[in-house]
């Protein structure tokens, strides 16, 4: 007994060391087939698994939501992405979106996926409404230049955050439509939306939410953890700017553009009209397409001290930063919002190498 | 008294070396999820002439997650490393001997997310110790035994293994970490006067890691250094017919966090205490089974990390030539 003991143990160990070397499959049963798998509209070998797995960082859905005065855990300088539908405004704070990166919402008739990348700096608002059906995004955890690529539940297609795009899967080339969202100081959200909701820490899971969880990744500008595909040293990589993505052409917005009081700078790409205000002291830049509806454009100019309201023009309407006029003679039209958003130079950089930044001559 | 005297000698010693493998500018590395190898390395002495070999199966659960020292409640993450070790040494005289230390790796990651499971699996060869060792005192000669040794890890295991998007995984889940590393190890033991079965000894590890300098491609990777310290007991009793080993050791292993392109990685690193009752049955002269479960006391870890919930290692110990001795101490995790 004792020897076919010992021969056993031996034998197995001798079998595996005969194993030949393969992972195995994901155990996922709703994965397409192997070819469509393997099959990427971005470089595969450019994408990498970033190590906490699919679902390894987990996305929330329809959280619950706190007032701002019960958000005592969140400082005054700490970003938030903020989102306005109708009178509500919701503040997504950076440090849960930290160890979430997703956050599946509903406001009002919207559903939105607020999409969030830590290692890009870079919060998009994705509609999650795709071909009149309502899907939820998850952490795929896979990195294309650094960057988020989330997966639709409905399909298990992955996407490129910062291409807006499906790269992988049934939607592939499918493009993203994004909603305009403001990412700021909370202090400054709150001064713009008093009445704003909050996401809870009570997320159902349970993290160090504050606790930054990449060390110094966001002030080191030589510290990149994974291997991005284009570098560009004019600006520092860690800077935020805000890039606006026109018909494959971007051009990136740096906070030094703006003064430490709200103005606005007209800009025009690719032949449309821009128009981009900010505040440098108050962390914000928002874009929006600067068009009268008939071909001509309007004459912005900042407005100070009364937010949200951000600009007025030459018919007198105000406009908030949502881009609704709240009075005037287009009192509630709104302005067309181009693809954009902010993030660290060096993910601009990786994924438009071609970009310009505004002012550099 | 005197059992007093023989503890806080070892102690001494085993700090000294502790002490001084920190001032050499390292500690010892290999992530928490990693295959075992320094840990496992060095064989007691042995007469010369001897053959050791050693087969083992070690398992390593992770689920639990830690911020610090700082348990968050979170089962959604599970990662599982079976390693199987072959082990050999040979002793070549009274003063030199020369162990190997080879391994094959199947790793799990699972995550469970909304009833939903996502398994990615690796298995693979994976990397391998050679350490010549210097035999300074000999148990049966003088009542205590003292081994210093030194090797190079060799990255036989590959580090390119793909998903099944045909994505290379992260280091932690390739069987080898792609570097040439140095392994230090250095063991103590000294039998009880008024019971001469009874060992106690104390083992120290250390692993200075190399760079993989093709990770991703492009990338740097070195995990980060990392130093063990054992301290056991163990004795040899009579049940029935058989004799039997049982033994107690607590480990304590610090690893330095990770670095990527010269850069330290957050969530990497950290410092685990853990105790390890073993026991081995002695099956002849020259064969000994051994069970050795390891359960962790202490850990703070780097950042936000799944840690080891559970771990253990049963293992065959044969012996080809004359043993100098009955294997009768703690067990090396």
């Amino acid at each position: 007994m004792r020897q076919t003991l010992i021969f056993g143990f031996l034998c197995s160990f001798i079998l595996l060391m005969g194993c030949e070397e393969e992972p195995e499959n994901n155990g996922d049963s709703s994965s397409p087939g192997s070819d469509s798998l393997k099959s990427w509209a971005i470089p595969r070998d450019e994408v990498f698994d970033g190590g906490p797995g699919k679902d390894g960082i987990p996305a929330l859905t329809e959280p619950e939501f706190i007032s701002a005065e019960a958000a005592d855990f969140l400082n005054d300088d700490e970003l938030v992405i903020g989102f306005v539908v109708g009178d509500e405004a919701r503040a997504y704070p950076h440090h849960i979106l930290d160890w979430h990166e997703i956050i599946n919402d509903r406001v009002g008739e919207v559903n939105i996926a607020l999409t969030y990348c830590p290692l890009t700096g870079t919060g998009i608002g994705w509609n999650r409404e795709i071909d009149g059906m309502v899907t939820t995004f998850g952490v795929s955890g896979l990195l294309y230049n650094s960057n988020l690529i989330p997966y639709d539940r409905k399909t298990n297609s992955n996407w490129s955050q910062m291409r807006l795009d499906c790269v992988n899967g049934e939607l592939r080339g499918k493009e993203v439509e994004t909603f305009p969202i403001v990412e700021t100081t909370w202090l400054t959200w709150k001064e713009m939306y008093p009445n704003t909701k909050v996401v809870s820490r009570n997320t159902g899971h349970n993290r160090n939410y504050g606790r930054y969880p990449y060390g110094n990744y966001r002030t080191s500008h030589s510290y990149l953890i994974f291997p991005v595909s284009n570098e560009d040293d004019r600006l520092p990589n860690k800077e935020r700017v805000l890039g606006i993505v026109q018909s494959g052409s971007v051009r990136v917005y740096t906070f030094s553009s703006f003064g430490d009081a709200v103005s606005v700078v007209n800009d025009e790409l690719n032949g449309k009209q821009f128009v981009i205000v900010g505040n440098k002291e108050d962390n914000f830049m928002l874009s929006f397409i600067n068009d009268k509806g008939d071909g001509s454009t309007f004459s912005f100019s900042a407005v100070q001290g009364q937010y949200p309201v951000v600009m007025t023009d030459d018919e007198g309407n105000l406009w908030d930063v949502s881009g609704r006029a709240v009075a005037g003679p287009r009192k509630d039209a709104r302005l067309d919002v181009p693809p954009s958003f902010i993030g660290y130079w060096f993910s601009f950089a990786a994924f438009y190498p071609d970009l310009s930044i505004y002012g550099d001559s | 008294m005197g059992y007093l005297n023989y503890i806080l000698k070892y102690m001494v010693v085993a700090l000294g070396l502790l002490v001084s493998g920190q001032f050499s500018g390292y500690s010892q590395t290999c992530c928490s999820g990693g295959v075992p190898l320094s840990g496992n390395i060095g064989f007691e002495g042995a007469a010369s002439g001897t053959l050791q070999m050693e087969f083992s199966y070690d398992l390593n659960f992770l689920s639990t997650l830690k911020t610090g020292s700082e348990v968050f409640e979170d089962g959604t993450r599970q990662r599982i490393t079976h390693s199987f070790l072959v082990k050999t040494g040979y002793s070549i005289n009274r003063w030199f001997a020369v162990d190997a230390l080879f391994s094959y790796v199947l790793q799990g990651r699972r995550i469970l997310f909304n009833d939903q499971v996502d398994q990615v699996n690796t298995h693979g060869l994976g990397d391998a110790v050679v350490m010549a060792k210097f035999i300074l005192s000999s148990i049966s000669e003088t009542g205590s035994e003292f081994q210093l040794g030194l090797g190079p890890k060799l990255p036989l295991g590959r580090t390119d293994l793909t998903n099944n998007y045909d994505i290379t995984l992260n280091a932690d889940m390739q069987p080898g970490s792609g570097s040439w590393d140095l392994i230090t190890w250095a063991y103590y033991a000294r039998q009880f006067v008024i019971r001469q079965t009874m060992v106690a000894s104390v083992r120290v590890v250390g692993r200075f890691n190399g760079e993989n300098r093709a990770y991703l491609g492009t990338q740097s990777y070195s995990f980060g250094n990392t130093v063990q310290f054992y301290l056991g007991i163990g004795d040899q009793v009579v049940w029935g017919n058989s004799i039997l080993s049982p033994s107690l050791s607590l480990r304590y292993r610090y690893a330095a966090g990770d670095r990527i392109n010269d850069q330290e990685l957050d969530n990497t690193g950290g410092q685990w205490i853990n105790l390890l009752p073993a026991v081995s049955w002695h099956l002849s002269p020259n064969s000994i089974l051994h069970f050795v479960p390891e359960i962790p006391l202490y850990s703070n870890v780097g950042g936000t990390q799944l840690t080891p919930t559970f771990r253990m290692q049963v293992g065959f110990y044969h012996s080809f030539g004359i043993m100098k001795k009955r294997k009768s101490n703690t067990y090396q995790l």
